[in-house]
């Protein structure tokens, strides 16, 4: 069969965020290593040398791979699953420039100038630290620019969308509310959380925009100071919606390679599924609170709202599972590379979403916040979950862009098990370490009683670095040279040229 | 033509990075040394139950997917199901979907009541209307790296001044004022067994009343919960409780 055009085009697109995502992704987890064995004792770094290669590090790994590679590969599966056309590559080029620039702001910033504010710089922390105002007005420069990336981002979602002819309510999933048949069905499962993202992330930014922007102003002594607890609100309202920018690209993409390789139109339970993704749409914005429970001075009903609308939010996540468990469990699927990662990702995303309700209750959350069970949680998610259907998704295409085989490659299987095995024992460290109390960001692993297994976790992290670099090997090598590329295409498509 | 820019661009891209990194390693002033690995105990008889509990749920998940994932999933990947289970399975999902619709809204209802039996919540609303008598007000004073107290007579502490530690006594209900001088800090309290058992978020310009009663005799250790700077792993003190 012969591929429309505007399909090669977006997966040149998002070939072009993956390996750069990856490539940032292997400089980031090398930072999180330095930073771990430093917190051990054995190559010791000073304190602000730590907090400056977290902060790094979290917005490197976090945003600069995990959400920009999801926007990456949100443009294949996206043209994939409507079958139709971007509707304007020339945005999509530019917010990917866009971005790079202020990857790079970020770097000055931080490398250069030694800011180090945690990767949520939670203000004002900005302006009580030990690095210049031009680190600060560099880094936040650069955070602006991810921001209106983001926004264009959501943007060229909901435009493409219609200008395929399709009504943006049922994108939403509302389709359900209407027709109780699944045939009647009309819009694209897969690209129902896209379409919820970018909607969602639209709404989310701005006030966060609002926030970076007066901080700026505030650098440059225009403004003076803002209310620390507003800003708080404003920082988390965007904080938790854009985790959903890494999960909700990465589900379209499950549906869409469940239902490639499954050979089925629709999924198991389908009405259901977009039912889920419609109240996902409605609540999707609202759980931000939770992140700020320990902040005693605000009023109650804030928490309250925000625990209950975060039980709600899970309930996409549980029919999506039962959707996609399902429709695998029906269907033959071929056991290689890229399922591995495609059921490795539905594993954990189960599983860190355990934690993730643990810690959304107030009960239990007293004893966890900020502690390091926090970041073990959302390294189970991002790094065992989410970044393997990344990384399922980039190699996917990657093969099939270039024709060079990744998955019976020798050293793919030794990424994948050095990845698994390495993660799994770091993070469980971290999770009991977050029991007990152990500090998050915190240069010394306080408090003491349990700095054993800060020391056991460094093999497993090297493991895991090891793997990740592996994966940045696999995916960037097919591109050392590119004319056999071009002539790869020649074979394959002789008429097209 | 987007690839190949891509191409290029990620070769400059990471070298610029490396040297990045390279010069914040070496011109910091600390510079970076290799040292030994800390030595630590670990005492399991110290855990309370929530950290068990936690604990089990949690691995016990690890253990229940990791079979799943080699005994169950793989078989079932491989092989095919017939046709009409397809179909069958088609008319259970109509059939079932109110059912499900109907599980799903009485566990939400369920959600709303979790919230309302927490003690932080308890706590929290207690903030607006709870004043201490005078004698078991403290005030907290968080800043940039660590804490002071005052008091109007607690414990064995009799003067009004700051103070780097305090006294006080088992089984009292206190109520804290904590405020902070410069930016966000935490409020982390750890039992003598450095278990935490409470915390609080200090935000800049707002008083933050915190009720603590201690129910232990021994010391108990005030730990910085929130990334304040440079000196956040040095922010700590302590509460002698007699
Ligand atoms: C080999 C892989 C990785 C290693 C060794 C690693 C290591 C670390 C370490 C040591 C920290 C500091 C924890 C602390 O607060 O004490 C950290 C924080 C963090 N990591 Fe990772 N990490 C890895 C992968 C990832 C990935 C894949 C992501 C995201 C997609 C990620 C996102 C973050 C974030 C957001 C933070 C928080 C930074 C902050 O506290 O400001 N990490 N990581
Ligand atoms: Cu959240
Ligand atoms: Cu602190």
């Amino acid at each position: 069969m012969e591929e429309k055009d505007f399909i090669k085009e977006a997966k040149e697109l998002s070939i072009g965020y993956f390996i750069t995502g990856i490539l940032v992704l292997g400089l980031a987890v090398l930072l999180g290593f330095i930073a771990r064995t430093s917190q051990s004792g054995m190559f010791v770094i000073s304190p602000s040398m730590f907090y400056t290669l977290i902060t790094l590090h979290g917005m490197l790994a976090f945003v600069g791979w995990g959400t920009f590679v999801a926007m990456g590969l949100t443009w294949y599966t996206l043209v994939k699953a409507l079958n139709a056309p971007l509707h304007s590559v020339k945005l999509v080029r530019f917010i990917y420039w866009n971005f790079m620039t202020g990857a790079a702001m970020l770097i000055i910033g931080s490398f250069w100038g030694g800011f180090a504010g945690s990767w949520v710089f939670l203000y004002p922390i900005t302006f009580h630290g030990n690095w210049p105002a031009w680190a600060s007005f560099f880094w936040t420069l650069g955070v602006i620019l991810a921001g209106v990336s983001i926004i264009l981002y959501g943007l060229e979602i909901l435009l493409t969308i219609r200008s395929a002819g399709y009504s943006l309510w049922d994108s939403w999933g509302f389709e359900s509310w209407k027709k109780s048949d699944v045939n009647d069905y009309t819009f694209p499962i897969a690209a129902v959380p896209l379409s919820i993202i970018g909607i969602g992330m639209i709404i989310a930014t701005i006030p966060f925009a609002y926030l970076l922007i007066y901080q700026l102003l505030e650098i440059l002594g225009v403004v003076g100071t803002m209310d620390a607890l507003l800003a708080k609100n404003l920082l988390w309202w965007f904080g938790h919606p854009v985790v959903y920018l890494i999960l909700f690209p990465v589900v379209g993409m499950i549906y869409q390679m469940v239902l490639d390789n499954t050979g089925r139109k629709r999924l198991i339970g389908e009405r259901l599924t977009k039912l889920g993704w419609s109240i996902a749409f409605i609540v999707q914005n609202i759980v931000g609170a939770h992140h700020i429970y320990m902040d005693l001075v605000q009023s109650a009903w804030i928490p309250i709202f925000s625990q209950v609308s975060t039980y709600v939010i899970v309930l996409p996540s549980v029919v999506s599972l039962y959707a996609i468990v399902g429709t695998i469990l029906i269907a033959k699927i071929e056991w290689n590379l890229i399922t591995k990662y495609l059921v490795t990702t539905i594993i954990f995303w189960f599983l860190a979403g355990i934690s993730g309700i643990i810690q959304a209750t107030m009960a239990f959350n007293v004893f966890v916040h900020n502690s390091l069970y926090i970041v073990a949680h959302f390294h189970t998610m991002a790094l065992l979950g989410l970044s393997s259907m990344l990384f399922a998704t980039g190699f996917y295409i990657v093969q099939d862009y270039t024709g060079v085989d990744i998955q019976n490659n020798r050293w793919a299987n030794v990424g994948f098990w050095s990845i698994m095995i390495g993660a799994l024992s770091f993070t469980s460290m971290w999770f009991i370490q977050g029991m007990w109390g152990g500090i998050r960001r915190d240069a010394l692993s306080t408090p003491t009683n349990l700095t054993i297994l800060t020391d056991l976790s460094i093999p497993f992290m090297l493991l895991t670095v090891f793997g990740i670099l592996v994966n940045v090997y696999l995916a960037i090598r097919p591109f050392a040279n590119l004319n056999q590329i071009d002539v790869y295409h020649e074979e394959k498509n002789p008429s097209t040229n | 033509m987007f690839i190949k820019n891509v191409v290029k661009f990620l070769l400059g891209l990471t070298i610029f990075a490396v040297i990045s990194l390279l010069y914040a390693l070496f011109s910091s002033p600390g510079g970076f040394k290799m040292g030994g690995m800390q030595t630590s105990t670990f005492d399991l008889s110290k855990w309370s139950i929530v950290q068990f509990s936690l604990f089990s749920i949690q691995f016990g998940l690890v253990v229940f997917l990791v079979i799943l994932y080699f005994g169950f999933a793989r078989k079932s990947l491989e092989n095919e199901v017939p046709e009409e289970t397809h179909k069958k399975i088609e008319v259970f999902e109509k059939k079932y979907f109110w059912i499900a619709i109907s599980i799903l809204l009485v566990m939400l209802l369920l959600t709303v009541a979790i919230p309302l039996t927490t003690n932080q919540l308890a706590q929290a609303r207690d903030n607006r209307t709870r004043i201490s008598s005078s004698d078991t007000l403290i005030y907290a004073h968080a800043f940039q790296f660590g804490f002071e107290f005052k008091t109007n007579g607690t414990g064995s502490v009799t003067n009004n001044t700051w103070m780097p530690t305090l006294t006080l006594i088992k089984d009292k209900l206190y109520e804290f004022v904590l405020f902070t001088s410069d930016t966000t800090h935490g409020f982390g309290v750890y039992s003598p067994q450095n278990l935490l058992v409470d915390q609080s978020q200090i935000v800049p310009g707002y008083n933050t009343h915190f009720l603590m009663k201690f129910t232990e005799t021994g010391v108990y250790t005030i730990r910085c919960m929130e990334y304040c700077g440079a000196g956040h792993q040095i922010m700590e003190t302590t509460i002698t409780v007699a």
